[in-house]
């Protein structure tokens, strides 16, 4: 019985309070951002006096493009918002650990991108991809990018940075910079040299459904695939799931966020409940008493490294998926925006990184679909309406929504 | 920790080292002369800059000879502006303080063409443009500027005109790169529609490479018919992919940047259907072409994409103009200056890509617009992809002359559908 | 042979010379103090014991075997536990997640048996578990540093003044747990500015000055020395 109450606890700690949190801040900050959508398009739909105060495009009712747009920008902007809170967190807990902001984390994701590209397509090549089951070839892609990530930020914290570690804290800082430029220019001649390419397609149209189980029996993957029958079923990528009502999504987003969840709750585990994460947390809070205590400090800046590359790596892989096309300068956008969330939610923190990562998908998805229906701005300048939320933020709380609470400062 | 050190300071020599060793240009000989290629060699769009790179080799080692003959070695340096015009221009300064350069061809995009050509103007260096159809590119009358292929404006107009009439599009959403072709050939594009009276649903421009999500929402919910992408194929086919995968039914359509195999490569079924006009026709529609692709194929073994054979053209010009000052000269080194006149001065000359005369501003007298269709999501098969209609019309130089003569001025529309 | 020597220390912070040329021993079961105005080098000692600073010349040996070269935290699993000066609680991790950092070298299964057994001595942290170490008051703070050192086992401890900062009545209490530990066996090395109680519970002291040990004996003998009551007891 004490067995069973321990497991209850167990999963109640882990697993249901942290999805708790996670629901928390989707709803209350997709709720917030919906109703100031929604007002916003009241407001200026209605003439002031006679004079439409923004100019809105003519013969646009503003209120009902948001009505219509708007489950489409909050999938949109969780969907990103998760991917930028996976790649948030890698910045965090080096942050956390070593008061350094990683740099080059920005090319790890987008190294682990054209890891996913590299799995993928050699499964495609080998005519494995149609066959495969789909969940399995995406993890693959996903764990594959997370060791060889996990590994090359590893190896870059012993190269460029660990030796620098007692220098002036700008030193490591261009450093990693440097890291930053030479990954995008390797990546960029490895692969031309390999497959002379720069843009690196998922063959996302490939991945099929497994053979159902009926199907098994009648199938025969020799003469099916000399029919030319590539596919099964029709793209399992491209499959629409139910949500509410008659509203749908497709399968890449569901996986873009499952497999956030399960990142964020697996790490909050491991770093709240297992020995080394606590390690982590000590390291991060006192490095000199943490070495009092017999911890290896290198070894737990290793394993944040290990961890943030991974996680960091996985985050390359869904972006990998969600955009279909990876090239070797596509991790400098998602990784400022990235370390922006991190920033915004408290940097060190993780659930603040959680937080920040959603916020900023939202501010993008919703400023960016609106805009241009303001003639005078347009969705270039999205960037620049999400960026001026998060100054303001932080003129009000300079250590972010999260900071100054004490939470698990990794 | 030592060790670490070591190995990152081994590293970083390497890198230095292999510049340091890189071929350090070679001592200047007074009877060599130099072609220079300029185009983007690295990135996204290093496929259609490459065959430019491609076609003006391979001119230059089938028609040197003549020149060669009357003493001088010929030789090709093809530079890299990584289609961005910082780039381009930096590589302008180094190429017009090159003595033994004489003319270049490039770029690909008008962005990088517009500011890299100043620098060649004050040098007197000649360029001969494969690709660029901004406006711009010619129409500031450098005596220095030219180009075989077509301008956005007629280019906007014929893509209109075939939206409308074939297409029958009502709605139309259109989107750039923010770059001068692509946010110029859109202009076009929608002033066209415009005058047609097609509602322009949206005019958008976008630097975004990746995430086109946020941008492809509201034209979900405002559901037009037609969604035209001023811009290169690289950006293009990702949000023709995504836009597909978020189920917009609307025909795609994009001017001669989406003239890449791997927009197929990219964007697969999606671009299927896709409309694109060229100022660079299908090889088939050349009929010197065919040997140019049996060449080029032998040479380089990749079929040669949109702009080989422009390149190629160019150089042709280039150095039949050489070849023309040099027997004018009686074999003198010959200056910057006089083969840029001489190329201005060319008329009626026969190319892979046809006849070419140059108006004074540096246009084709004659362009032909070609409007294209992708029938296949294989990027091999890009080469298969249907000529559903042509244009040809005349440069604006030409067409005032035509008036002033009296004549007929409007475009002459051929449709082979 | 002593459970811990240090033959001819010279530690260094940059061009501070901060230890010159100590040596002292510690014995099993045995309550050593080390007693010294600030800044005589009491801290950098335990520091050059424990790994924290590196000995220019000189050895620091554990049952014999020289231990200055190796890093902190093998140091610790050698059974060295350091409660340093200032307490240093890690803040933002619980009470329990505290004592479960001093038993981070323990083997998984002894770790919750020993901090159990802490809770004999320091009954007031049991009641803490779940709050954060920063939000602790002084006294509990160094209660928890204690404990949390203790659930190590360490076969010596080093105690750096651990009662700073404490109002009377909490500095008695500290002073009778490490009566305690003594009886039970535990090996002390003590370094206070509080000279009287520490003479008090030790049975041997060294005087440091200016990185230099100046003057060692027993307990008993150096709280009569007239230079020690001068100096260090305030007394005339
Ligand atoms: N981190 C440090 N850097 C430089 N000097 C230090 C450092 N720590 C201590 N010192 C110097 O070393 C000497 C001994 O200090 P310490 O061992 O802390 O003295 P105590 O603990 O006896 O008060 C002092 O002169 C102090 O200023
Ligand atoms: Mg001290």
């Amino acid at each position: 019985m004490p067995a069973l109450q321990r497991a209850g606890n167990w999963i109640n700690l882990y697993i249901l309070k942290p999805i708790g949190q996670i629901l928390v801040f989707v709803v209350v900050s997709a709720a917030i951002m919906s109703a100031l959508a929604l007002l916003l398009g009241a407001v200026l739909n209605t003439p002031w006096h006679g004079i439409d105060l923004l100019k809105t495009r003519k013969g646009i009712d503003l209120f009902n493009q948001v009505v219509k747009q708007l489950p489409d920008m909050l999938l949109d902007g969780i969907s990103i918002g998760f991917v930028y809170a996976v790649i948030a967190l890698g910045y965090t807990m080096v942050y956390g650990v070593l008061r350094f902001i990683n740099f080059a984390h920005s090319e790890i994701f987008m190294v682990g991108g054209v890891i996913g590209f590299e799995v993928m397509t050699r499964l495609g090549e080998a005519n494995a991809l149609s066959t495969m089951p789909p969940l399995f070839v995406i993890l693959l892609m996903i764990l594959m990018a997370m060791a060889f990530c996990g590994i090359l930020a590893v190896v870059i914290e012993r190269i460029a940075y660990k030796p620098l570690r007692g220098a002036p804290k700008l030193v490591p800082l261009i450093s990693a910079i440097g890291v930053s430029f030479l990954l995008t220019d390797v990546v960029r001649a490895v692969q031309a040299l390999s497959r002379n390419v720069f843009n690196m397609p998922y063959p996302l149209d490939r991945v099929g459904n497994p053979p159902r189980i009926f199907d098994l029996i009648s199938f025969d993957p020799i003469t099916q695939l000399s029919k030319g029958q590539q596919f099964l079923n029709p793209p399992f990528l491209q499959t629409r799931i139910p949500l509410v009502g008659n509203l749908t999504t497709n399968m890449t987003t569901v996986i873009i966020i499952v497999s956030a969840i399960i990142m964020v709750v697996g790490l909050n585990y491991f770093v709240n409940a297992t020995k080394l994460g606590k390690g982590i947390r000590a390291v991060s809070q006192d490095q000199t008493t943490a070495a009092l205590m017999g911890i290896n400090v290198n070894q737990m800046i290793t394993l944040t490294f290990l961890i943030g590359g991974a996680l960091g790596g996985a985050a390359g892989v869904l972006f990998g998926l969600k955009v279909a096309n990876i090239t070797p300068y596509i991790g400098f956008f998602p990784g400022l925006k990235a370390f922006t969330a991190a920033v915004l939610g408290g940097i060190g923190n993780i659930t603040g990184a959680l937080l920040g990562g959603i916020l900023l998908g939202l501010l993008e998805a919703f400023f960016s679909a609106l805009l241009p229906f303001f003639p005078a701005l347009g969705t270039g300048y999205s960037d620049i309406f999400a960026f001026s939320v998060l100054i303001l933020v932080l003129l009000f709380r300079p250590t972010g929504l999260l900071g100054k609470k004490e939470d698990e400062k990794v | 920790m030592k060790a670490a050190k070591y190995l990152a300071l081994v590293i970083a020599l390497a890198l230095v080292g292999s510049f340091v060793t890189a071929p350090v240009a070679s001592a200047q000989d007074a009877k060599v002369i130099k072609i220079a290629s300029h185009s983007p060699l690295s990135g996204g769009q290093s496929l259609l800059g490459t065959a430019i790179r491609n076609g003006v080799e391979l001119a230059i080692e089938q028609y040197k000879k003549p020149i060669e003959d009357m003493g001088f070695t010929v030789e090709f340096v093809p530079f890299d502006d990584q289609a961005t015009p910082d780039v381009g221009v930096s590589n302008a300064q180094n190429i017009v303080n090159d003595p033994a350069i004489l003319a270049l061809v490039g770029h690909l995009n008008s962005g990088v063409a517009i500011p890299s050509s100043e620098v060649y103007n004050r040098a007197d260096l000649a360029m001969v443009s494969p690709a660029n159809t901004n406006v711009n590119v010619t129409d500031r009358g450098y005596p220095t500027v030219n180009r075989v292929c077509g301008r956005d404006d007629a280019q906007g107009a014929a893509g209109a005109q075939y939206a409308v009439e074939k297409l029958g599009s009502k709605k139309v959403y259109v989107l750039h790169d923010k770059t001068a072709y692509g946010e110029g050939v859109a202009t076009f594009f929608a002033q066209a529609m415009e005058a047609a009276g097609v509602e322009v649903l949206g005019f958008e421009g976008t630097t975004e490479a990746a995430n086109f999500d946020a941008i492809i929402t509201p034209i979900a919910a405002l559901e037009p018919d037609l969604i035209y992408f001023g811009g290169i194929y690289n950006q293009a086919a990702v949000f023709f992919k995504q836009a597909r995968d978020k189920g917009i039914k609307a025909n795609f359509m994009g001017p001669d940047g989406m003239d890449g195999s791997d927009l197929a490569k990219i964007a697969g079924e999606a671009v299927v259907g896709l409309v694109y006009t060229s100022a660079a026709g299908p090889a088939s529609v050349y009929p010197a072409a065919e040997k140019f692709v049996e060449d080029y194929k032998a040479k380089f073994t990749i079929n040669p994409e949109a702009y080989a054979a422009e390149g190629y053209a160019s150089t042709q010009i280039v150095l039949a103009a050489i070849e023309k000052v040099l027997s004018e000269n009686g074999g003198a080194m010959p200056t910057r200056a006089d083969v840029a006149k001489a190329i201005r001065a060319t008329t009626d000359f026969d190319t892979v890509i046809g006849k070419i005369s140059f108006d004074a501003n540096g246009d084709p007298k004659v362009a032909t617009y070609y409007i294209l269709q992708v029938k296949n999501a294989d990027p091999a098969k890009w080469g298969e992809n249907e000529l559903v209609s042509s244009v040809t019309a005349p440069s604006p130089l030409t067409a005032k002359e035509m008036m002033e003569g009296g004549m007929e001025a409007t475009p002459e529309a051929t449709k082979s559908n | 042979m002593a459970l811990l020597q240090l033959e001819n220390v010279h530690t260094y912070y940059g061009h501070i010379h901060a230890l010159k040329g100590i040596s002292l021993e510690v014995n099993q079961g045995e309550i050593v103090t080390l007693i010294g105005t600030n800044g005589a080098g009491k801290s950098t000692t335990l520091r050059t014991i424990s790994g924290m600073a590196r000995p220019r010349t000189g050895s620091v040996k554990l049952e014999g075997k020289p231990i200055h070269n190796l890093p902190p935290h093998q140091i610790t699993r050698l059974g060295v536990g350091h409660v340093p000066e200032g307490r240093r609680i890690f803040p933002r991790l619980t009470v329990r997640e505290n004592l479960e950092m001093g038993g981070f070298t323990v083997a998984r299964g002894d770790v919750q048996r020993r901090i159990d057994s802490t809770f004999v001595l320091f009954p007031r942290i049991k009641e803490r578990l779940e709050q954060l170490g920063g939000t602790l008051s002084g006294g509990e703070q160094q209660m928890l540093a204690m404990a949390r050192g203790l659930v190590l086992e360490p076969r010596i401890l080093l105690l750096d003044e651990p009662s700073m900062g404490l109002a009377p009545v909490l500095v008695e209490a500290i002073f009778e747990i490490i009566r305690t530990l003594h009886q039970k066996g535990t090996t002390i090395l003590l370094v206070e500015q509080n000279a009287r109680m520490a003479l008090q519970v030790a049975d041997r002291g060294y005087i440091l000055q200016s990185g230099r040990i100046v003057m060692e004996d027993s307990a008993k003998a150096l709280q009569s020395s007239e230079m020690v009551r001068k100096a260090y007891l305030g007394e005339e």
